[in-house]
C-alpha cells in the first residue's frame, strides 16, 4: 500500500485532514501486516503441517480447498453410487 | 384507516402503466449538477454533506477501494433519499420491495467478493478459515463461513426491506388507531397522536441510518476483498 502520495480524498489547505486520512490507513495497514504474508515467516511447521495448518495463510487456504474437495468427493461417490444401483422394478 | 393495510406496498400504476420508473429516477431531480466553482446553497450544501460522508467512509480503504467511491455516494444517496421522500403520506417507497434491495445487494457484494477473488486469491480462501482454528473444528467452520459469506447480500437486502417496511405498517397503525380512538376517547387520542410523532422522528432517523448502514457494509465488504 502506498502511502506516501496523497489520497484523492486529500486537498490542497486540508493538511490536518490528510494526516487523519492518513493516520486511519497506517493503522489498517500495521493489522494488514500483521496478519499477512509477512506473519507466515514466524511459524515453523514440519511434515504435512507445513501445508495444513490454520496459522499460516497457504496453511488456511490448503485446508478450505482440502475440506472443498472433500465434500465434492462425498457428492460424486454418493452420485456414482445411486447410478450403479438399478431401480428396483415391479414384478 | 384502509382496508388494505399493505395498500402502501404494491408497485403503483397509471393507466396500466408501472410509475416504478419514474419513482426510482425521481430523486436524482433533488440532486442538481453544476459546473461552477461556487455554487448556490443548495448544491454548497449537498456537496459539503457528500464530502463529510466520504471522507468517514472512504479513509478506510485502500486506494484501489477508493475507487468505489462514486458507486458508493450514489448508493447512498439513492437509499437515504428513497427512504426520506417515502416517509411523505401516500407515497411509495420502492426500498420496501424486497426485489429491489436483493437487486442493489447482490451485485455489489458478488462485485466485491469476485474483485477479491482475482487480486488476492490466496488471502481470500484462506479468509474462510479463521486463524487458530483448532484442528477438528476445521471442516465444520469452513462450511460455517462458506454459508455466512452467501448470507451477506441476503440479510443486507432483508434488513432494509424489513426496517422500511416495518417502519411504514407501524406508522400507517398508529395512525389509524389515532384517527379510530378521536371519537372513542380524546385523551387516549392524544396520547396516540404524541406517539405516532415520536415514531415519526424515528423513522427519520431510520431512514438515513439504513442507508448509511446498507453503503457501510459494502464498504466493509470491499475492504476485507482489496
Amino acid at each position: 500500500m502506498d502511502l506516501d502520495h496523497a489520497s484523492p480524498l486529500c486537498g490542497a489547505g486540508m493538511e490536518s485532514d490528510c494526516l487523519l486520512v492518513r493516520a486511519h490507513r497506517e493503522a489498517f495497514a500495521l493489522i494488514e501486516i500483521m496478519a499477512g504474508p509477512e506473519a507466515d515467516a514466524q511459524f515453523h511447521f514440519t511434515g504435512i503441517k507445513k501445508y495444513f495448518n490454520s496459522y499460516t495463510l497457504t496453511g488456511r487456504m490448503n485446508c478450505v480447498l482440502a475440506t472443498y474437495g472433500s465434500i465434492a468427493l462425498i457428492v460424486l461417490y454418493f452420485k456414482l453410487r445411486s447410478k450403479k444401483t438399478p431401480a428396483v422394478k415391479a414384478t | 384507516m384502509n382496508e388494505n393495510l399493505f395498500a402502501s406496498f404494491i408497485t403503483p400504476m397509471m393507466f396500466g402503466l408501472p410509475l416504478v420508473t419514474l419513482i426510482v429516477l425521481f430523486p436524482s431531480l433533488l440532486f442538481p449538477t453544476s459546473n461552477r466553482l461556487v455554487n448556490n446553497r443548495l448544491i454548497s450544501l449537498q456537496q459539503w454533506m457528500l464530502q463529510l460522508v466520504s471522507k468517514q467512509m472512504m479513509s478506510i480503504l485502500t486506494p484501489k477501494g477508493q475507487t468505489w467511491a462514486l458507486m458508493l455516494m450514489s448508493l447512498i444517496l439513492f437509499i437515504g433519499s428513497t427512504n426520506l421522500l417515502g416517509l411523505l403520506p401516500h407515497s411509495f417507497t420502492p426500498t420496501t420491495q424486497l426485489s429491489m434491495n436483493l437487486g442493489m445487494a447482490i451485485p455489489l457484494w458478488a462485485g466485491a467478493v469476485i474483485t477479491g477473488f482475482r487480486n488476492k486469491t490466496k488471502a481470500s480462501l484462506a479468509h474462510f478459515l479463521p486463524q487458530g482454528t483448532p484442528t477438528p473444528l476445521i471442516p465444520m467452520l469452513v462450511i460455517i463461513e462458506t454459508i455466512s459469506l452467501f448470507i451477506q447480500p441476503v440479510a443486507l437486502a432483508v434488513r432494509l426491506t424489513a426496517n422500511i417496511t416495518a417502519g411504514h405498517l407501524l406508522i400507517h397503525l398508529i395512525g389509524g388507531a389515532t384517527l379510530a380512538l378521536m371519537s372513542i376517547n380524546t385523551t387516549t387520542a392524544l396520547i396516540t397522536f404524541i406517539i405516532l410523532i415520536l415514531l415519526t422522528v424515528l423513522e427519520f432517523a431510520v431512514a438515513m441510518i439504513q442507508a448509511y448502514v446498507f453503503t457501510l457494509l459494502v464498504s466493509l465488504y470491499l475492504h476485507d476483498n482489496t
